[in-house]
């Protein structure tokens, strides 16, 4: 009796301490490493690019600082994303649990949301002279809010029309001289769709594919998303609503049931229509050109502004990254993590280093002088100095979920645009009342 | 005595078999098949089914682009260990609330199932700060002490097999003296051979492809697990498919082959049959 | 003699009984003891989050701000909300769809792969890879497959003259797709009928047979009934699972739901507001409503489970 007891009693100590060692031995190395660089600081920074040229990227932006700052060592972590494309879940929970990162690297949307996390660097950059006019408008505004400054902006993304320049010629229209025009626009995508009875073996354009948001509509179509001077988000500025009512009108006459079901199960990057021939036009971001030379390098495309109403005034879409310092960092990390953020974000070293994934710097500068010789590249990189970047409010992801699924509500009819647009800013705005009430 | 069966229900059941057994098998060949195409073969129209060249080489990048064996130690440590737990302490749980008759067990019972009913969304950050409390976040020790205590799932699947076994099946070994913990030891144990074999299988399962765990305990590269390694074949605007397929094809493996070993001990008639004296 | 014998007999019932009298004592104790392990667990790790999130459900916390008590807000915010009662509508709904779909098909695939032939193991290998594809693999798998233009399952469909539905593109069969996923995973359930059905005495199966029973009656009347307590598990097991899906239409949907929310369940909406909206109160009201849905459902079941399921141990 007391053998098999015994035996349970040793198994269960057994494990015990292999556990024990296992996780002991984690948090032995770090104690080591601390002693061996008593006179470094060093500092945790999180992201979520571990491999690609995006992770090349991250990989040599630490080494040339780790070389240049022999007093810091930065150590990047990669972080998975969790859903969609965030890695706030991990933050948060760090945190809530006292043991954040001193940096990471984030979406600059929707920062605003989880500020109260964040050590704010208003005052940090102002100490250093850092100042709205060293980037370009949308990198300061999207990682601003209400006058503080919540990181510093990293770098952006622009989007353009893509087009086959292949079926263009087969349908008749100039490859050399892509529409303008959203009639334009119509005009070609209707054309160059194609059916096979019932079934639509290509289409021309599906305005909310790729990058084709909302916002990227809406602005092309001349609409604003917030009224700044009351902060009242303006989903259903007329223009907006315009361009939904564009949007789904197209749909609809191309086959709405086919264009619904065509994108459902497109994805983001997996099986890109536009790469495999089987849609002509899509709006998409400048790392398209990347997808392409890899998946499908003999595609015969160009690339184009995205049309407005009038064929004028082009602008585009912005998207980005920002460097936060999370809240809790103090003394020498604060001021190391200050160092590294103001080194990635504000030098030419850091910047320049934003050619390796084909992105933008956040400096105007830096850009210009990086991308001087490529010609694909300038269409996206014109248009930046006008770009729209996304609305800076507490409730910006909701805002977010709820526009993207406006298109498919209103093909699947459940609702006009008109109606839609107005429910989702009543809502967004009650939504943001109820936060600010609940923040004093 | 084996029970034979008859030929008409060997032809059935193997035409069933195998037309169900395609349809199954299906998108684990398209998984195959992508994992062996080239970057240019993946995203055409019409779909290739049998890429040529077939690129095995897609394998070794695939080991080779992320720390694949490392992520792999990793993870079979804490499998390994936490599967050890689940074993130890389910069963000895289950036996209590299944043949021990005690004020209070229904109760546990019940609380046992009810905190299955959670989302673990809600819990996930009180519990994070629990461990963060105890000091034991960045380490392996979250993803696998907690099974030591018992696992509500496995704790209500035991208590369903020891009460298939028929009643009063241990009263005898009581009279006789036997402690209870002989009891349990020496017989209740060894009858529900497959029911612990299936708890093990399921806890090395839940460990091998656990994700939100590593995710927010886990906070050093050199201790990912293989979940966490595999979001790294995602790039910021690009996910590269085919090592990634390969990847998982490498990850599923180990578990295949534990499960081939553990279904083999559910062959019918083999059973308590000749126990019941 | 007769007396001694008879005094003898005696003592020993008096010591039986006696014995009884402290078996019991002595069980009691030892449920304690065995049950001991999981009750520290219990305290340990899920006492202090199961409590601080019904404290959490009645307050504003977002998990990085300080925290205000809103008493019955978020209750009644959820109410008024309609996603709220999407979610729900469409959480049951897809339960009502799967769970008896998981059982039956279930049942049937355990019990054919029970049947002694010579590939049985590697059927069941076959039948139980499904569950080891990582879901981020899975989404994209399936969504490739049942693509309505240019996915292999209409391909087929049309092949054979019908016209393949729109699958994932249509509010109406979106469910229906999702289920149909949930079926090739089933893998998990089959197992653990495997493992019951090993526990079913042969000497039944034999008695039958001289009585010249077939296989559909000693299936009615031998092992289903001695399988009622495992089939009762899964379709608890399914019932809780079900009502929590969450991973394959979050990644298969990235998170929105579409098309037109058609795919918003429960818990789907529940992360989004805890960890995207910053609404941590609100989803951990989420949370005990959703608890209370459940344990309603489970109790009517464990209600309902004395009529058809069958413990040995307790004719």
């Amino acid at each position: 009796m007391f053998s098999n007891k015994l035996k349970i009693i040793c198994l269960l100590l057994t494990s015990f301490m292999i556990a024990g060692t296992l996780s002991s031995c984690s948090s032995s190395k770090s104690v080591n490493s601390n002693n061996k660089k008593a006179d470094k600081v060093e500092i945790s920074f999180w992201h979520n690019w571990a491999t690609g040229p995006a992770g090349d990227s991250i990989k040599k932006s630490v080494l040339d600082f780790n070389n240049s700052h022999p007093n810091i060592v930065v150590k990047p972590l990669f972080v998975a994303t969790d859903g969609g494309d965030s890695i706030t879940s991990k933050l948060l929970t760090a945190v809530a649990g006292g043991n954040p990162p001193e940096v990471m690297l984030a979406s600059r949307y929707g920062v605003a949301e989880y500020m109260d996390a964040l050590t704010l660097v208003t005052d940090l950059a102002k100490k250093d002279n850092i100042t709205k006019d060293m980037f370009y408008p949308w990198a300061w505004d999207e990682a601003s809010y209400e006058g503080k400054l919540l990181g510093l902006p990293y770098d952006g993304t622009s989007r353009a029309l893509y087009y086959n320049k292949d079926q263009f010629k087969e349908v008749g229209l100039d490859p050399e001289n892509p529409p303008k025009t959203i009639a334009e626009l119509t005009d070609a995508a209707i054309k160059l769709t194609k059916k096979d009875g019932n079934k639509v073996t290509r289409f021309g354009l599906i305005p909310w594919f790729g990058e084709g948001w909302l916002y990227t509509w809406g602005w092309a179509f001349g609409g604003e998303f917030l009224n700044e001077s009351t902060g009242q988000v303006t989903a259903n500025d007329p223009k907006i609503v315009q361009a939904l009512t564009w949007m789904t009108g197209l749909g609809k006459q191309l086959g709405a049931q086919n264009v619904s079901s065509f994108v459902s199960s497109a994805g983001t990057n997996a099986n890109d229509p536009f790469i495999s021939g089987q849609l002509s036009m899509e709006i998409t971001g400048n790392w398209t050109m990347a997808s392409i030379k890899q998946y499908n390098p003999s595609l015969n495309y160009g690339v184009t502004n995205i049309p407005t109403p009038d064929g004028t005034n082009f602008n585009t879409f912005v998207g980005g990254r920002v460097l936060i310092i999370p809240k809790g960092i103090k003394g020498e990390k604060l001021d190391a993590a200050w160092t590294f953020i103001k080194w990635m974000c504000t030098t030419k070293e850091g910047q320049s280093l934003k050619k390796i994934t084909g992105e933008f710097p956040a400096m105007p500068s830096i850009t210009k002088e990086i991308y001087a010789n490529d010609k694909m590249q300038q269409k996206f990189i014109d248009v930046l100095p006008n770009g729209k970047n996304r609305p800076v409010i507490l409730a910006g992801n909701m805002m977010w979920d709820q526009l993207s699924k406006a298109p498919d509500l209103i093909m699947n009819g459940k609702g006009t645009p008109q109606s839609v647009l107005d429910q989702i800013t009543k809502d967004i705005n009650n939504e943001i009342a109820k936060k600010k009430a609940q923040a004093k | 005595m084996k029970y034979s069966t008859g030929l008409v229900t060997k032809i059935v059941t193997y035409t069933i078999l195998i037309l169900l057994g395609i349809l199954f098998l299906f998108p684990f060949l398209w998984m195959f098949s992508t994992a062996l195409k080239s970057d240019h073969q993946m995203f055409t129209y019409p779909p290739i089914w049998i890429p040529k060249p077939m690129v095995w080489k897609n394998f070794a990048d695939a080991v080779t682009t992320i720390s694949f064996f490392t992520f792999l130690k990793n993870t079979l440590i804490v499998s390994i260990l936490s599967t050890i737990g689940a074993i130890i302490s389910c069963p000895l749980v289950a036996y209590s609330l299944a043949r021990i008759n005690w004020k209070g067990r229904n109760i546990l019972f019940i609380i046992t199932i009810a905190i299955m009913m959670i989302p673990g969304q809600v819990t996930m950050v009180p519990m994070f700060i629990v461990f963060t409390k105890l000091k034991m976040v960045g380490t392996f020790v979250p993803l696998i002490i907690p099974t030591f205590f018992g696992v509500p799932f496995y704790i209500f699947l035991m208590r369903q097999f020891f009460k298939q076994l028929p009643k009063n099946f241990e009263d005898a070994a009581r009279i006789d003296g036997c402690s209870e913990f002989q009891i349990y030891w020496r017989i209740m144990l060894p009858l529900c051979q497959p029911a612990i074999l299936t708890i093990a299988l399921f806890q090395f399962m839940s460990s091998w492809s656990d994700f939100l765990g590593p995710l927010i305990y886990l906070n050093n590269e050199e201790m990912y697990t293989l979940q966490l390694g595999l979001q790294q074949f995602k790039q910021a605007y690009n996910t590269q498919w085919n090592l990634l397929m390969a990847a998982s094809i490498l990850i599923a493996l180990p578990v295949i082959i534990l499960y081939f070993f553990v279904q083999r001990s559910f062959i019918q008639g083999i059973s308590l049959g000749g126990m019941k004296g | 003699m007769l007396q001694n014998m008879s005094r003898d007999i005696h003592n020993t019932r008096q010591k039986k009984k006696i014995c009884k009298g402290s078996i019991e004592k002595h069980q009691r104790k030892y449920g304690y003891i065995f049950a001991l392990p999981w009750i520290i667990g219990i305290l340990l790790f899920y006492a202090y989050p199961l409590l601080s999130s019904i404290y959490y459900s009645f307050t504003n916390y977002n998990v990085i701000s300080k925290v205000s008590w809103t008493g019955l807000e978020n209750y009644e915010g959820l109410l008024k909300d309609p996603v709220f009662w999407t979610s729900i509508t469409n959480t049951i709904v897809y339960a009502l769809m799967s769970v008896p779909t998981s059982v039956l098909m279930g049942i049937s695939l355990a019990l054919l792969l029970n049947i002694p032939i010579k590939a049985q193991g590697i059927f069941r290998t076959i039948f139980f890879l499904p569950t080891l594809v990582p879901v981020v693999a899975t989404s994209i798998i399936w969504q490739w497959l049942l693509n309505p233009q240019f996915g292999i399952v209409n391909f087929v469909l049309s092949k054979v003259g019908i016209a393949g539905p729109p699958w994932l593109g249509s509010p109406y069969w979106s469910k229906p797709s999702l289920v149909l996923m949930a079926q090739w995973a089933i893998g998990n359930m089959v197992i653990i009928y495997l493992a019951g059905l090993q526990d079913i005495s042969q000497d039944y199966y034999e008695a039958a047979d001289l009585d010249g029973a077939n296989w559909f009656q000693k299936a009615m009347c031998i092992t289903l009934p001695l399988l009622s307590p495992v089939i009762f598990f899964n379709m608890i097991m399914s019932i809780i699972n079900t009502l929590q899906v969450f991973t394959l239409p979050y990644t298969l949907t990235y998170g929105t739901g579409n098309p037109a929310n058609s795919l918003m369940f429960y818990s789907m909406y529940l992360y989004n507001n805890a960890f995207a909206y910053m609404k941590m109160g609100y989803a951990s009201a989420m949370a005990w409503i959703l608890f209370i849905i459940i344990i309603t459902i489970t109790l009517f079941v464990f209600r309902s489970s004395t009529k058809w399921v069958f413990y040995q141990d307790e004719n």
